[in-house]
């Protein structure tokens, strides 16, 4: 007679660890073209010059923030198949966790760019400074500082989306852990494991998130 | 792209779709409702002088807040069963839901209740009020005000989280879609509609919230945009 059922082994245990370095792999490319997309949106959200791209902006990021990022990533997957690319579902997977990225974190860098005061706006071109100038050399250098700490609180959050791609069937580590948890039986002991691993890579952003926040407070204060 | 769009499909299918909808608000809403009892527990305790009971709480609160929404449910819808407790996807859900707002609403009416000036608990005391009567009387009516907005925009962020419910086929607003999208395999259309009614009731919350905010507080609902969602 075939065992179906067999407990869980070290094997195991080293197929949710190779799954656990693509749902790292997948969070950093996601972060990677996230940074890229959040900066244009950041940009457009705040552009003077025109309203049209001001709102389009802000549709995209307000649409991206009021629906479920499992229903983006989806409907992205299909809406991408509408061009006969043939793309692999990692880099799909990647692609719609980054608009979801790039949403949040344009958001995060328009709050930046309309903390500076607007007399630092006024004085730049004054001087004659053109606005991609202005942008560049006057505006861009501060509001980065003050992207950090609420860029790496959102980091926690991406980290965690990672594991909805599992819906397109994508192995990450929480699809990993479906089908370890199929073939073992043991739902307990593989979903704690499988806790404990996001718990391990989500902690440490948490911690220096926190720290980096109150170290920025404490300067303010001085 | 030879590609022709039926939007029919999920048209015709809307009131399937709207009922998936209502259980949505409903799981949301209980989700929510639980959630907020937690956290009323859970900011009290992770304000407790006692080290076992404040680790504890914080405790729950990290590992609610560093893990994954889908990975908590998985662990309770496939867990609970082998512990004898027989519950259907939907009460899962919801207690999944519950558990999940519960570790975010901790952290939020925790920051309501330690805004309020320490002076005002010591005058309450001073009256010879109880440390429960206090707490109820003194703190919570305050913590409330000041967070409402906060809870509001959470309960928005549930029904958001609520639609990865479908993964433990909970028969809310994505699931329905799903069974909508086996049936027909009109994937894109059905999917594309069902987005846009989850975009329609997020935008009529946070209208409603807008309004509570002017009528209730008298002051503008003032919202953090950037906060990460829950999920």
């Amino acid at each position: 007679m075939v065992e179906w059922v067999s407990s869980f082994t070290a094997k195991d245990l080293i197929f949710l660890l190779k799954a656990m370095m693509i749902t790292l792999q997948l969070f950093g490319s996601a972060l990677g073209l996230g940074l890229i997309v959040g900066f244009f949106a950041g940009i457009m959200r705040t552009y003077p010059r025109s309203v049209v791209v001001r709102k389009l902006a802000s549709f995209y990021i307000e649409f991206f923030r009021s629906t479920p990022i499992m229903l983006q990533v989806i409907v992205f997957y299909f809406g991408i198949s509408l061009f006969g690319l043939e793309l692999s579902r990692g880099v799909v997977a990647a692609a719609g966790l980054s608009l979801y990225a790039g949403a949040y974190l344009g958001e995060i860098l328009r709050a930046g760019i309309e903390s500076v005061d607007r007399r630092q706006w006024q004085a730049a071109a004054s001087l004659g400074m053109s606005y991609p100038q202005i942008m560049r050399g006057v505006i861009l250098p501060q509001v980065v500082k003050i992207c950090i700490p609420p860029s790496i609180n959102f980091l926690v959050s991406l980290a965690k989306a990672t594991s909805l791609v599992s819906v397109l069937g994508y192995i990450e580590l929480t699809r990993a852990g479906r089908l370890i948890v199929e073939r073992t039986y043991q739902p307990f002991l593989v979903w704690g494991i499988v806790m404990a691993i996001y718990f391990l890579i989500c902690y440490p952003i948490t911690i220096g998130g926190r720290r980096l926040e109150m170290r920025f407070q404490r300067k303010e204060v001085r | 792209m030879g590609y022709t769009f039926y939007f029919d499909v999920p048209i015709r299918s809307l009131p399937f779709l709207l009922k998936g909808t209502i259980t949505t608000l409903q799981i949301s809403a209980v989700a929510s409702s639980c959630g907020l009892l937690i956290a009323i527990g859970g900011a009290t305790a992770r304000m407790s002088k006692n080290k076992i009971v404040y680790s504890l709480a914080t405790a729950y609160v990290e590992v609610i807040r560093n893990t994954p929404l889908l990975v908590q449910l998985y662990f309770l819808y496939f867990g609970l069963p082998s512990l004898g407790l027989n519950f259907d996807a939907n009460t899962t859900a919801m207690v999944g839901l519950s558990i999940s707002a519960g570790g975010y609403l901790t952290e939020i009416v925790r920051a309501g209740i330690e805004a309020i000036h320490k002076t005002q608990i010591e005058a309450a005391l001073s009256l010879g009020m109880s440390n429960v009567q206090v707490f109820l009387f003194v703190k919570l009516p305050q913590a409330i005000r000041k967070v409402l907005f906060p809870i509001g925009n959470q309960f928005i962020m549930t029904v958001l989280a609520s639609a990865i419910a479908a993964m433990i086929s909970a028969e809310e607003l994505t699931h329905k879609a799903m069974i909508l999208e086996s049936r027909t395999f009109r994937s894109l259309e059905i999917f594309t509609v069902t987005i846009f009614i989850y975009f329609a009731l997020s935008q009529a919350l946070y209208a409603l919230l807008r309004l509570i905010g002017r009528l209730y507080l008298k002051r503008k609902y003032e919202f953090v945009k950037t906060l990460p969602p829950s999920l």
